[in-house]
């Protein structure tokens, strides 16, 4: 039986009156790249946020690697690489600094540390930078230091959330396929994005999220099935995507339904 | 892991150079500027005058055999007694070259003062009054009595150790260097990711924060003891060792502020009001300067206890202040750090 790295049981946050997360539940298996779709407000930052302990559940559990999250919090986060949407890296530090002081946080030290900077600098091709500040490194530069600032300690489970956006398609095929290579390597990895062709190209299984819940979630051939009596059509993720959500509008502001 | 969050924290700081310079700039600037415009102000009550007083003396005056002991006791407060024909005098009284004109009668005498040396008579008053009792006063049998007071520091040195004090409450400055940088983007969401505790990452804080405000208080000593002359007296270990302990509350005062407001301005702001309250009702430390200021109101700022601790440290090389300005400085440290810790660790998704 795979083992189940993410267990998320009748997880539900609540804005006042607004139901951001309603009754989620979620399993993701190791091994797997499991991508995380919806529209804008569809509750796919908020479901992030709660397994990366920045907002905390209104009611609902989540499990990680098996025990609960609220017994073994800090366990548990020293196994997963967090990627944020936003850039989440000093401007006045070294491409290099960057990656120590994050790695630092995990209990990484010396030695060991230096070698993992120097690795995770190298594995998203920024070694040659090591030294330059990232305030003059381009978009997909910043990027890719962003992931390699998730990767100096490890992580057993890497979330990332879009970490594609705004950058030009070399440095986005770059990312995909290291984030591919990670995966071989026996991470597990939590995808969002709104490029529906990245999720087509890397997830092994698909959560489509609207109104907060879990509308649909399976492979890819799963979810055709759902939009069409016959699986061998050629359908793309984004038609499946449509069909399941609508074609209507989202425009969505913070706390307003 | 500590190691490297507060390095890191201080390159962040040290590459911010402007404020950097600034908090060492401003208060060198300060302190010339405030102990040249402030001399005067500073040591007017103080500094007791010299003054030169004319008399004439009838033949059968009361006060001949005592007129050597007049003299004795005032060249002690400072009068000097020349003897002068009332003419003369009076002459040199209108032309300000005498402060007074006395003029010794049979059984009585006369003062001539000006607008300007009421404060002559009052004291040549008091040595007459002293000499004459117990007439005929011969010789020592007469006391003037001088009192011990506080030694008053010069503008300078009193300027060059206040300001520094003052300028040091606004390490918000020197902090805010890393506090902007983890605002930007989700740093602070993935420093939360991570297993590092809450009180870890105040520390991060803390330490980097002291350690440069040491460093950029003690250049400023430094510059402003050799440019200016500053003189922090004798005990200097003493006054260092309050200058640390002010540069821990300041840095635990500054981050529980800024852990209050979760907004560098807002912080910044309520610093300095809260800075200048306590520097506006016990900065001051002659009390003429702000005569209406309550006694109380004084006694509730740590500005009103560094202050007279480091003047009299620098004057006198003790002070009774030293006490109740270690206590002070020590509870707002730990106030300030379990405010700061609770709240990031029950603010979680909010604040590091």
């Amino acid at each position: 039986m795979d083992e189940i790295i993410v267990k998320l049981e009748g997880l539900t946050k609540r804005y006042d009156s607004k139901i951001a997360v309603d009754f989620v539940n979620l399993e993701i298996k190791k091994g797997e790249i499991f991508g995380l779709l919806g529209p804008n407000g569809a509750g796919k930052s908020t479901t992030m946020n709660m397994i990366c302990t920045l907002v905390k559940p209104t009611s609902g559990q989540i499990k990680l690697f098996g025990s609960e999250m609220k017994k073994e919090e800090r366990k548990s986060l020293s196994r997963i690489g967090y990627v944020p949407q936003d850039l989440a890296i000093h401007e006045g530090l070294r491409a290099w600094e960057n990656v120590e002081l994050f790695a630092s946080l995990y209990g990484i030290k010396g030695e060991e540390l230096k070698k993992e900077v120097d690795n995770s600098l190298e594995f998203v091709g920024l070694l040659e930078h090591r030294k330059g500040f990232p305030k003059n490194f381009s978009g997909g530069m910043k990027r890719r230091l962003n992931i390699a600032c998730a990767l100096g300690h490890h992580p057993e489970l890497l979330i990332l959330d879009e970490p594609t956006v705004g950058i030009d398609p070399q440095s986005r095929n770059f990312i995909l396929e290291k984030i591919k290579y990670l995966n071989e390597m026996g991470v597990t990895v939590l995808y969002t994005s709104h490029y529906m062709e990245e999720i087509e190209a890397i997830c092994t299984r698909i959560a489509i999220m609207d109104n907060g819940k879990v509308i649909a979630c399976g492979t890819k051939e799963e979810l055709i099935q759902l939009v069409s009596d016959n699986p061998s059509n050629d359908i793309s993720l984004e038609q499946i995507f449509l069909t399941l959500t609508g074609k209507k509008l989202r425009d969505y502001a913070e706390g307003v339904m | 892991m500590l190691r490297y969050l507060i390095k890191n924290n201080m390159k962040l700081i040290f590459r911010g150079k402007l404020i950097f310079f600034m908090m060492i700039l401003i208060p060198v600037f300060l302190i010339s500027m405030l102990s040249s415009a402030f001399d005067s102000m500073l040591n007017v009550n103080y500094s007791l005058q010299e003054y030169e007083v004319g008399y004439s003396v009838t033949e059968d005056s009361y006060i001949l055999p005592i007129l050597e002991t007049v003299t004795i006791a005032g060249s002690k407060n400072h009068i000097t007694l020349y003897p002068y024909s009332k003419e003369i005098g009076l002459e040199k009284l209108n032309d300000q070259t005498l402060d007074l004109y006395i003029e010794f009668g049979t059984k009585e005498y006369v003062i001539y003062q000006t607008e300007d040396t009421k404060a002559a008579t009052m004291i040549l008053k008091g040595v007459m009054s002293s000499c004459m009792q117990g007439e005929p006063l011969q010789g020592d049998s007469y006391l003037v009595e001088t009192l011990d007071s506080n030694p008053i520091p010069e503008a300078k040195n009193y300027y060059g150790i206040a300001e520094i004090v003052y300028m040091m409450w606004c390490g918000i400055f020197s902090i805010s260097a890393v506090i902007n940088s983890e605002k930007k983007g989700q740093i602070r969401s993935r420093m939360k990711m991570s297993p590092t505790s809450s009180f870890r990452f105040y520390l991060g804080k803390f330490i980097p924060c002291v350690m440069i405000l040491c460093i950029q208080m003690g250049l400023a000593i430094i510059i402003t003891s050799f440019t200016l002359g500053i003189d922090w007296g004798d005990k200097l270990h003493l006054s260092f060792g309050i200058l640390f302990l002010q540069a821990m509350a300041v840095s635990a005062f500054s981050i529980m502020l800024y852990q209050i407001f979760q907004n560098i301005a807002a912080t910044i702001v309520a610093c300095f009001f809260i800075v200048f309250s306590w520097g506006f009702f016990g900065g001051a430390f002659q009390t003429y300067m702000f005569a209406t200021t309550s006694e109380t109101m004084a006694k509730l700022s740590p500005i009103y206890y560094l202050n007279r601790t480091l003047v009299e440290y620098s004057t006198k090389g003790s002070s009774e202040y030293a006490l109740p300005c270690v206590v002070i400085l020590s509870a707002i440290i730990i106030t300030g750090s379990m405010v700061s810790i609770l709240l990031s660790r029950f603010c979680k998704g909010e604040r590091i």
